[in-house]
């Protein structure tokens, strides 16, 4: 059962997990990286975040580990599934037809004129 | 890192096993890169994590409860979800109450700073291990007169002998001294901080060189140039080279080989940089009339300090012979490293962290009074959850999670604060508290004050939670509105606290205005001279390259004149003694008159003639000393008015004719004129008698600057240095500081005790009034209706004002009295610091009731006048 609207913290980690398996650290770190710093996901709701999506199956754990230089074998790597691709392609659509829609209001025009 | 361990422990099990390991992970991840950002990132990291923490467990346990919405959450839950679900219920209720939570933190926070900051001030001093093995072991033994227990002089070699041979006492013995001379060839120039050593010191502490080897007795009697460094030397100066060991370096021109490399932390004795043989001859050790061997022991297995002073004294004894004055009446003296080296500043530094208790206590009161108030006011809450099937222990449990949830928080608040404010006190901080510059909030420090505030938050909120869950389960609570001000415990535990904290905070504030006028009172002492705008520096002239009188006096004239070019530059003068600066010398003179020679032990110091307009003392009688004061000219000397008073029974002083004994062939000196007073090293000590001779007709080796600028002093420390390294480049100039500090150094202790101490008492104050304002605001508004009614009743707002500031100020009048009784016993701790001020001083005990009382009043007032001119029919009509 997908949930209704993702939050901006799955879209994150839906799009940080984009790349390529990661784990935790690895995961705040890109989102980091990405919003010059303006979202840090503390460990609390990350987890929060990740058990919410491993159990709506838009992420599995994932058994492929990275070159064995780079492994850090304690951690567990995380991977999107299709439908989380599916879910994150829906959401960044529907996010985007918000705000092309509010772009379009009268009320915002006479602003950005103004 | 724990304590991350420890948050998680909020979660509910199952999501903590599955994500437990891993959330810490991430944590520790980005712990060590804010450790490496720096102490704010690190603050960011506690305080967002924390938060996270929290708030995230909160919502998980919030959805598994509506996943398992069967399961009764009063019974089935484990420990952890009941904490859980009380810390929950306790963020909702400070929400509820955003005022009195805030008032609460701030309380917990200051209290908690204070006790953080000073613990971690006092604890590198006072609980840190020295840095060598058993230094209980260790101990400085001293010289001393029966009459006088705390007096401690150096040894005499042949008391040192003595003692060495004294069996079964020391497992190792070592006498040493100082050294300072000039390091060149590594750097700038630069002055060591030398211990010259019998190479018998290291067995002593217990250390080994890391690399190379120490020094051995061989090379002590061969006088070899063998030196021990320092690791901060090493560090600092040699670039941490691997391949020092070998190496030679220049010490006041000659050449030393560096032997050995001590561990890190190892500085003793005095924080030296450097270990160099001590050599000490058989003629030496029969020697009796020189004293000055430092020495340190390391006591034999199982010996006391006690039966080693009992041996040793009895050693001393045996070197004592009735015909001659030697040993007379001398014991020694045994003290263990530890005290010897920390005794004299212990008492002062417990009684602050004791001052930092009683603002902690005070805080504690505060929050307390903040649960009893919350508490009466949530009489109905409590009445209504205990009547659907609350047991009184989950009543009293959720109010003491509530004090704990406000304990930690403002606790960790508080460490913050601490984090930020430690430095600055490192930097009031005196010469003795070492490594000053590295004091910081350590782990340790943390730990401690956390556990502190948990136990403050338990303490404080057990006795108002228990109050008020009695009753709150009594049959008719619903009348609770009616006796709107609480039970009669309840009102008598709301006065017992604000007097605790009235007496409390009087007897910190009384403590600190008698500190206060004793500080004034020594810092308006008359030094005799002028420090402001003066440079002061160092020159020291080798033996070696300056072996003859006449090149070392240039050396200084020139100095003294090229400086004086330089612009900005006032006027210059050069001394071998400047005061306040810890250089002093003495020597014998005899007064050359009519009867027979009187010898008199006189400080003196050689000066350029314009000493006295640098440092503007004032010339009584006579003249001042001239530049045509050369050798070739008939020798004199100018004296102070202190000598002048001294001898008045020789006659005239002006033309009064002195030798000096120490250099038999010199010719007399003429006393010429006599100037005023200055103090020499300290507010305290009177000036004594003083000789000032010419630079002209003496050739001293060593001399400081006395540079007076017209902007500020340390701005012209290149000018000086390029006049210097004009003159000659091998020479350091050191210790450049203003004279402005030296003269502050002399009362650092002083200030420090001062300013933290007014510090605390600030904020004893503060928070009682604080309190004070809190508790009486808030019984005002549960009065509100009684208040209506009165004024209904035909009572004007004066009267009722008056009737409230009355009641407002009774505890604070019990708590007054309380705190002068304890101030007036009290008051003998503060006696060794105290300066011409008596320790029951009245003019500052009663400044500070007074500042007390008014502060405290206009918080009573403050409510009370608002509450007096509530609307009757407004207030009445409510309900």
């Amino acid at each position: 059962m997908p949930p209704a609207s993702l939050t901006p913290v799955a879209l994150q980690i839906l799009i940080a997990l984009g790349d390529g398996d990661l784990h935790g650290y690895a995961i705040t770190a890109d989102i980091a990286e990405r919003t010059s710093g303006q979202l840090v996901i503390q460990p609390g709701n990350l987890y929060r975040t990740l058990r919410t999506l491993l159990d709506s199956g838009l992420i599995v754990e994932s058994d492929r580990r990275p070159a064995a230089d780079l492994d850090d074998e304690r951690r567990r790597y995380y991977r999107i599934t299709p439908s989380g691709r599916k879910a994150a392609h829906e959401e960044i659509e529907r996010l985007d037809t918000i705000v092309r829609q509010a772009r379009r209001s009268p009320w915002l025009k006479s602003r950005n004129r103004g | 890192m724990f304590l991350y361990r420890w948050l998680l422990k909020l979660y509910p099990t199952a999501f903590r096993r599955r994500f437990g390991q891993d959330m810490l992970e991430v944590f520790s991840d980005r712990w060590r890169l804010a450790r490496r950002a720096g102490p704010w990132q690190t603050a960011r990291l506690i305080v967002a994590s924390t938060t996270d923490a929290i708030v995230h467990a909160v919502a998980e346990h919030r959805l598994q409860r509506h996943s398992h919405a069967s399961t009764s959450r009063l019974s089935g839950g484990t420990p952890v979800s009941f904490l859980a679900h009380d810390v929950r219920y306790a963020i909702r209720m400070f929400r509820a109450r955003p005022a009195l939570t805030a008032a609460a933190l701030v309380t917990m926070a200051l209290g908690i700073a204070a006790n953080t900051a000073v613990f971690a001030v006092i604890r590198p001093l006072l609980l840190t291990p020295p840095p060598f093995p058993e230094p209980d072991r260790v101990v400085l033994v001293y010289e001393g007169v029966k009459a006088k227990p705390s007096d401690r002089y150096v040894a005499n070699p042949s008391n040192f002998d003595a003692w060495e041979r004294t069996p079964g006492v020391f497992s190792a013995l070592a006498g040493h001294s100082g050294w300072q001379a000039t390091l060149t060839g590594a750097g700038d120039p630069v002055r060591l901080r030398m211990t010259t050593a019998m190479p018998a010191i290291f067995e002593v502490f217990g250390v080994r060189p890391v690399r190379g080897r120490s020094f051995t007795e061989a090379e002590a009697a061969a006088r070899a140039r063998v030196i021990v460094i320092s690791h901060a030397l090493w560090r600092d100066r040699f670039g941490a080279d691997p391949g020092v060991i070998g190496r030679l370096i220049t010490i006041d021109g000659n050449p030393w080989e560096v032997i050995g490399l001590m561990p890190k932390e190892f500085d003793a004795p005095f924080q030296a940089q450097a270990w160099v043989p001590l050599t000490v001859t058989q003629a030496d050790r029969q020697n009796r009339n020189s004293w000055f061997l430092q020495t340190v022991g390391r006591l034999a297995p199982g010996q006391t300090t006690e039966a080693a002073t009992r041996a040793l004294t009895t050693a001393m004894e045996a070197l004592a012979s009735p015909t001659s004055r030697f040993n007379r009446d001398r014991v020694a003296r045994v003290v263990t490293w530890q005290d010897g080296e920390v005794s004299y500043v212990r008492s002062g530094l417990w009684m602050l962290q004791t001052m930092a208790l009683i603002v902690l206590v005070i805080a504690g009161a505060n929050l307390a009074n903040l649960l009893l108030a919350q508490a009466t006011g949530r009489t109905r809450e409590f009445a209504l959850r205990s009547a659907i099937g609350a047991s009184r222990a989950q009543i009293v449990r959720q109010l003491v999670t509530e004090a704990l949830v406000l304990a930690a928080v403002g606790g960790a608040l508080g460490i913050l604060i601490a984090v930020w404010t430690v430095p600055a006190i490192a930097g009031l901080a005196p010469d003795w508290l070492p490594r000053a510059s590295e004091l910081q909030v350590a782990w340790t420090d943390v730990a401690v004050s956390l556990g502190l505030a948990i136990v403050a938050g338990l303490f404080f909120s057990v006795l108002p939670a228990v109050l008020c869950v009695r009753r709150a389960t009594r049959p008719v609570p619903v009348a609770a509105s009616y006796t709107a001000t609480g039970t009669r415990a309840e009102r008598l535990m709301r006065s017992g606290l604000i007097t605790c904290q009235v007496a409390l905070a009087l007897m910190l504030l009384g403590g600190a205005a008698v500190l206060v006028k004793s500080f004034v009172k020594l810092t308006s002492q008359p030094i005799g001279f002028s420090p402001d705008h003066i440079l002061t520096a160092e020159v020291a002239l080798p033996r070696k390259s300056y072996p003859d009188a006449e090149p070392r006096r240039a050396l200084f004239t020139s100095l003294v004149r090229d400086v004086g070019t330089q612009p900005g530059v006032r006027s210059v003068a050069a001394t071998t003694a400047l005061p306040f600066t810890w250089w002093e010398f003495m020597t014998d003179f005899s007064v050359l008159g009519d009867g027979p020679a009187k010898s008199v032990d006189t400080a003196f110091r050689v000066v350029s003639p314009s000493y006295f307009d640098t440092l503007q003392v004032p010339l009584l009688q006579g003249r001042l000393l001239a530049d045509t004061d050369t050798s070739a000219a008939p020798y004199v000397a100018v004296v102070n008015d202190a000598f002048a008073r001294k001898h008045a029974a020789f006659g005239r002083i002006i033309g009064a004719r002195l030798r000096d004994n120490d250099e038999p062939n010199s010719p007399p000196i003429t006393i010429v004129g006599i100037v005023g007073d200055t103090r020499h090293r300290s507010f305290e000590r009177p000036a004594q008698a003083e000789l000032y001779l010419p630079l002209g007709q003496h050739a001293p080796v060593f001399m400081t600057l006395a540079v007076r600028t017209l902007g500020r002093p340390l701005d012209l420390a290149p000018q000086v240095r390029s006049s210097l390294r004009a003159l000659d480049p091998t020479l350091p100039l050191n210790e450049v500081k203003t004279l402005d500090f030296w003269v502050g150094a002399a009362v650092a202790e002083e200030r420090f005790y001062l300013t933290l101490l007014g510090v605390l008492a600030s904020l004893a104050v503060l928070l009682a009034v604080v309190g004070n304002y809190g508790v009486t605001a808030y019984v005002m508004r549960l009065r509100t209706r009684e208040i209506g009614i009165r004024l209904a009743l035909g009572a004007t707002v004066p009267r009722v004002a008056g009737l409230v500031v009355r009641q407002g100020l009774l505890p604070v009048v019990a708590g007054v009295v309380i705190g002068l009784g304890a101030v007036l016993v009290g008051a003998r701790i503060l006696e060794d610091q105290l300066f011409q001020t008596g320790a029951r001083d009245p003019i500052a005990i009663l400044a500070a009731t007074a500042i007390l009382f008014g502060t405290a009043a206009i918080a009573c007032w403050l409510p009370a006048r608002r509450a007096s001119r509530v609307n009757p029919a407004i207030v009445l009509r409510q309900d």
